[in-house]
């Protein structure tokens, strides 16, 4: 009887502690970390490099990184971190992720750090340069004092809405750049203009007949040199580099990271990728046009694979073993295959925007700094410039979201044709408005707040993009559903809220190049590169909290032109274009622009424009139509002109453009805003007012703190040596008689050369006495000449003939020896 | 009762119900197309708002290609919204494979990119400018799969002093990969 009662209860209480079980354990199972789903960048618990664990303890499970890609700021795994490369200050910052509560910890980097991947207890950072200790030192002087955590400031909390921008008219009236706090303060009269000739808008140099003398800076009637005094660098110092590195850091508890290990690679170090098993690193070497892998356990490089130019952002694939690379100029991608085996290099054509490309043209494509999976890995987003692009209103082309499909290699876009169905209303008086405007067949104008696109993440709870645009100084969320997310912008995180109106400036968040988000998504975090802030923002209401890491270590002058140079808020300076976007980084973009006279604003000057289809969005329909039919029969001529490196080029006081028709940095500066399309009415005296303390802040930074690539510093080898020989032997190559060695390799004269033959699209040139151009850094700059009819160097020497100097008598071996010596400079 | 009726059924209960609550706990929700922040708004009236329109899934759209639906047809076609974004004023019809979409408001469109097969086009009004009779815009597209296309839509800006001219009004885009199960339909408007 009992053993049946006992039996019974058994029998009746089992099915609920069965239930009860089953639901222990479902309860459990869901609490638990889920495992890495393909394509959303966390990882597997990476092996670390150089054991620190003790033999004694059980290994404790990694937590998967937050991301595998690169970036500036990245966020620590279990989130509680945030880690920040300061490229400037040459240091890492070790922050809470709240931004406050805790001090800042502040890391001397080796060099200037780009990007970070942040491992559970393993940070890997790229490192552009070890300089040299001279180089070091230069640097140091350039870049001030070091930073510390007390100089970490937290500012007050903002709501970083889309807010029209608040920047002061240009006055019309000479004011002194010392005299700004006097202005802002609404303390100074301004004085009458001072009657002062318009600098002359790209007058033609005689062939032959030498350049002008360039006048000192007070006798044009501006730029004196207000605020602090400028230091210029020398750039052939702050160059020297013993290479590039990849650093592994180990998190400590008291002093934020320290150096586990470096792996050495070519100079320029900059994007960095990790494989999802944590295994291999994939780091790009920017102005070196090289990709590294790295076998991470070794700390050691298993392939150098030279890449076209400017490679930057690194992605790779939820399998390991592909990766894809953007490139800062140019229009294809580098795909590496077997990363985990022998990994090779192919070229993955990506043409920019079909939607947007003129019928019968081919764009070009520029700042592709970053690119980024979508969470299933069947979409590769590239955010970029399409230079020549189509759109209501645009010059220059447009900020883009290319689409790869990464199994078929293809954009995924459709192309634009003009001949497609289109529908408009025929008001009478409304068929006249101006080209610039909407019309049918148009595609949508550009997306200003998308300019300069300079990092992306994918934000899967949404799927949408969130992209730091560096010259609207924002973080723009883009749909990533559609064919182009750049033309479906969802919302606007306006950073920087406020500019100084004087100097048009951004007081904080200026220039927005990395972003990271938090875990559940709902924070994104901003590196601020030109004010040295992070912000820290809730995107569902916008309210943004601050930490400013340090101060600008340039004079205040430069530093203000520091935050000029990347800024495209400013119509001063351009018509929608911040220095940098055709200038990354001082650099250039690789692009021929063309240059014509076109009419803006009821103006007639000259200006770039991206592809001869953009031509049409210029106002030209505001002309009368008298005057419309004598250019219908002859047509502006456009002309080819290469941009141009700026950064360690503009020491010289002038003169400046391609016929050495700017005396000084400053009328080359003032007539490059109207190439650009800086908006001051035709006629007005443009020394004046503020828009000539702009000029002098900018000089100032191109010359104090804009710095050069770091290139190896090392003996020049036999055969450069005997090219050096050629170079300058008047009875070989005779270079040296006009690109002087001690004059940066330039004369700076203008001379008549032998026409090159007209490239298809331009027009012949009508003033053919081209400026010596400096040879300084030309390994990195192709394509070569003014028209960029020379691909490479050695195709340069192959054609020239005796077009300059003479080459027609070098043998093969010494065109390639002179060709190995250009490139040392 | 027979005494081993009961324990079989509890038993059968408390497995069931495990499973269940397993199943639940363990199922990850269905990947699909979220919306962008922009999209969602909360519903704060206290009377229930209308139900949303439905948005378009591969299974509504055949894949046999028909003639265009005549306009009397189209009385029978399903009203659809974009799955995201919006475009206010404008109406979306599916009826077939064929898409309609009827903007008020809008004074003209242009198929940007993408294949023209079977779209057309048309504004309607007269050619004078009356706030109080607007244009309408109809554009007729079939959905195909594979077929991605971005349109823009035209409004009217204004100029100040020199009066008002056409300007950009919103643009959409239909995104339809080979592979992918549901098209994507996507508006915007362009921010004043």
């Amino acid at each position: 009887m009992a053993r049946s009662m006992k039996h019974r209860s058994l029998r009746t209480s089992l099915p609920w502690v069965g239930t009860l079980g089953i639901l222990a354990a479902a309860l459990a199972g869901a609490c638990s970390n889920k495992s890495p789903q393909p394509g959303d960048g966390a990882a597997a618990a990476p092996s670390s490099a150089a054991g620190s664990t003790s033999p004694s303890a059980a290994p404790q499970p990694k937590r998967p990184p937050r991301t595998l890609q690169g970036s500036a700021l990245a966020l620590s795994p279990d989130g509680a971190r945030v880690f920040v490369a300061d490229e400037e200050h040459e240091s890492l910052f070790v922050l809470p992720a709240a931004l406050a509560e805790e001090p800042a910890r502040v890391i001397a980097a080796p060099g200037p750090p780009a990007q970070i991947v942040a491992l559970d207890g393993l940070v890997l950072v790229t490192v552009r340069s070890l300089p040299t200790d001279d180089a070091r030192a230069a640097r140091e002087e350039i870049r001030g004092k070091a930073p510390a955590p007390e100089g970490t400031k937290t500012y007050a909390a903002s709501t970083a809405k889309a807010a029209p921008l608040a920047m002061a008219q240009w006055s019309g009236k000479f004011v002194h750049p010392k005299d700004r706090e006097k202005f802002l303060s609404g303390e100074l009269a301004p004085p009458e203009p001072q009657p002062s000739a318009k600098p002359s808008a790209a007058p033609s140099a005689k062939p032959g007949a030498p350049p002008p003398k360039p006048k000192p800076a007070a006798a044009e009637g501006g730029a004196p040199k207000g605020g602090t005094p400028s230091k210029p660098f020398d750039p052939n110092v702050v160059r020297k580099s013993q290479g590039g590195l990849l650093v592994g850091y180990r998190t400590d508890s008291e002093k934020g990271l320290v150096e586990a290990f470096r792996v050495p690679v070519a100079p320029d170090a900059w994007g960095l990728g990790v494989t999802p098993d944590g295994k291999r690193a994939v780091v790009s070497s920017a102005w070196a046009a090289e990709v590294s892998v790295i076998d991470i356990d070794a700390a050691k490089v298993i392939a150098s694979l030279p890449v076209a130019r400017e490679p930057r952002g690194v992605a790779i694939a939820a399998d390991g073993k592909t990766a894809f690379v953007s490139h800062l100029v140019g229009t294809a991608l580098t795909k590496i295959s077997a990363l985990d085996a022998q990994p090779a290099v192919a070229s993955v054509a990506l043409p920019p925007s079909p939607p947007r490309t003129p019928f019968g043209s081919e764009l070009g494509a520029s700042l592709a700094y970053s690119l980024v999976f979508s969470p299933d890995g069947k979409s590769l987003y590239v955010p970029r410039h399409a230079i020549g692009a189509e759109g209501i209103g645009s010059w220059w082309g447009a900020p883009v979201v290319d689409i790869l499909d990464t199994k078929t290699e293809k954009h995924i876009a459709p192309k634009h044709s003009p001949a497609y169905p289109a529908t408009q209303a025929g008001i009478e008086g409304w068929d006249q408005a101006p080209a610039w405007m909407a019309s049918k067949g148009q595609a949508p104008g550009p997306r200003p707040e998308l300019v300069q696109p300079r990092a992306a993440v994918y934000r899967k709870k949404t799927d949408t993009l969130l992209i730091a645009s560096e010259g609207w100084d924002a973080l723009t969320e883009v749909d990533a559903l559609t064919v182009d997310p750049a033309m479906f912008v969802r919302k606007t995180y306006d950073l920087a809220e406020a500019y100084d109106a004087f100097g048009h400036f951004p007081y904080r968040g200026g220039a927005p190049s990395a972003v990271a988000l938090s875990e559940d998504e709902d924070t994104a975090y901003v590196y601020c590169r030109s004010t040295f802030d992070v912000a820290r923002v809730d995107l569902s209401t916008g309210k943004t909290s601050w930490l400013h890491l340090a101060d600008d270590g340039l004079p205040e002058d430069a530093a203000r032109g520091r935050r000029l140079f990347t800024n495209a808020r400013s119509q001063d300076l351009s018509g929608g274009l911040g220095c940098a976007a055709c200038h990354p980084d001082g650099r250039d973009d690789g692009w021929v622009w063309r240059e014509s006279e076109t009419t803006v604003f009821g103006s007639k000057d000259h200006h770039f424009i991206g592809v001869r289809a953009n031509r049409k969005s210029d106002r030209d329909d505001q002309i009368p139509k008298d005057v419309v039919a004598v250019l219908k029969e002859k047509p502006n001529p456009i002309y080819p002109r290469q941009t141009p490196m700026l950064a360690g080029r503009v020491r010289a006081s002038g003169p400046y453009g391609w016929h050495a028709e700017n005396a000084n940095l400053i009328e080359r500066l003032i007539a490059g805003f109207g190439l650009h399309r800086g908006g001051w009415e035709g006629g007005a005296d443009t020394t004046a007012g503020q828009f000539i303390a702009k000029v002098d802040y900018l000089i100032d930074y191109l010359q104090s703190g804009l710095l050069p690539p770091p290139t190896l510093a090392r003996e020049l080898t036999e055969t450069e040596k005997r090219g050096q020989a050629i170079f300058a032997d008047k009875n070989k190559a005779n270079c040296a008689s006009c690109h002087v060695p001690e004059g940066e390799f330039t004369d700076r004269a203008a001379y008549p050369l032998r026409a090159l033959p007209t490239r298809p699209g331009f027009e012949e040139e009508a003033n053919l006495a081209f400026k010596t151009p400096s040879l300084r850094f030309i390994a990195g700059t192709a394509p070569y000449f003014h028209d960029g009819s020379a691909s490479t160097l050695e195709e340069l020497i192959k054609s020239n003939g005796n077009r300059m100097g003479n080459t027609s008598g070098l043998s093969a071996d010494d065109q390639a020896a002179l060709v190995a010596y250009l490139k040392t400079l | 009762m027979e005494p081993n009726r009961r324990p079989r059924v509890s038993r059968i209960l408390a497995l069931l119900g495990g499973a269940a609550l397993l199943a639940a706990a363990l199922l990850s929700p269905a990947v699909r197309a979220s919306d962008p922040p922009a999209a969602v708004s909360a519903a704060s009236s206290a009377n229930a708002p209308p139900a949303p329109l439905p948005t378009l899934r591969g299974a509504d759209i055949p894949t046999e290609t028909s003639k265009e639906p005549k306009n009397s047809e189209w009385k029978d076609g399903k009203k659809v919204q974009p799955h995201r974004g919006e475009m206010k004023g404008c109406e979306f019809v599916l009826l077939r494979e064929w898409l309609r979409v009827t903007c008020k408001r809008a004074t003209g469109a242009t198929l940007v990119a993408g294949d023209p097969e079977g779209v057309k086009m048309f504004t309607s009004g007269r050619t004078t400018w009356d706030e109080n009779d607007l244009f309408t815009v109809l554009l007729v597209t079939p959905l195909r799969r594979g077929r991605s296309q971005v349109y823009t839509f035209l409004d009217v800006e204004s100029l100040g002093y020199e009066g008002s001219a056409l300007g950009e009004g919103g643009a959409m885009s239909i995104l339809w990969r080979e592979g992918q199960e549901d098209p994507v339909i996507a508006a915007s408007v362009r921010p004043d």
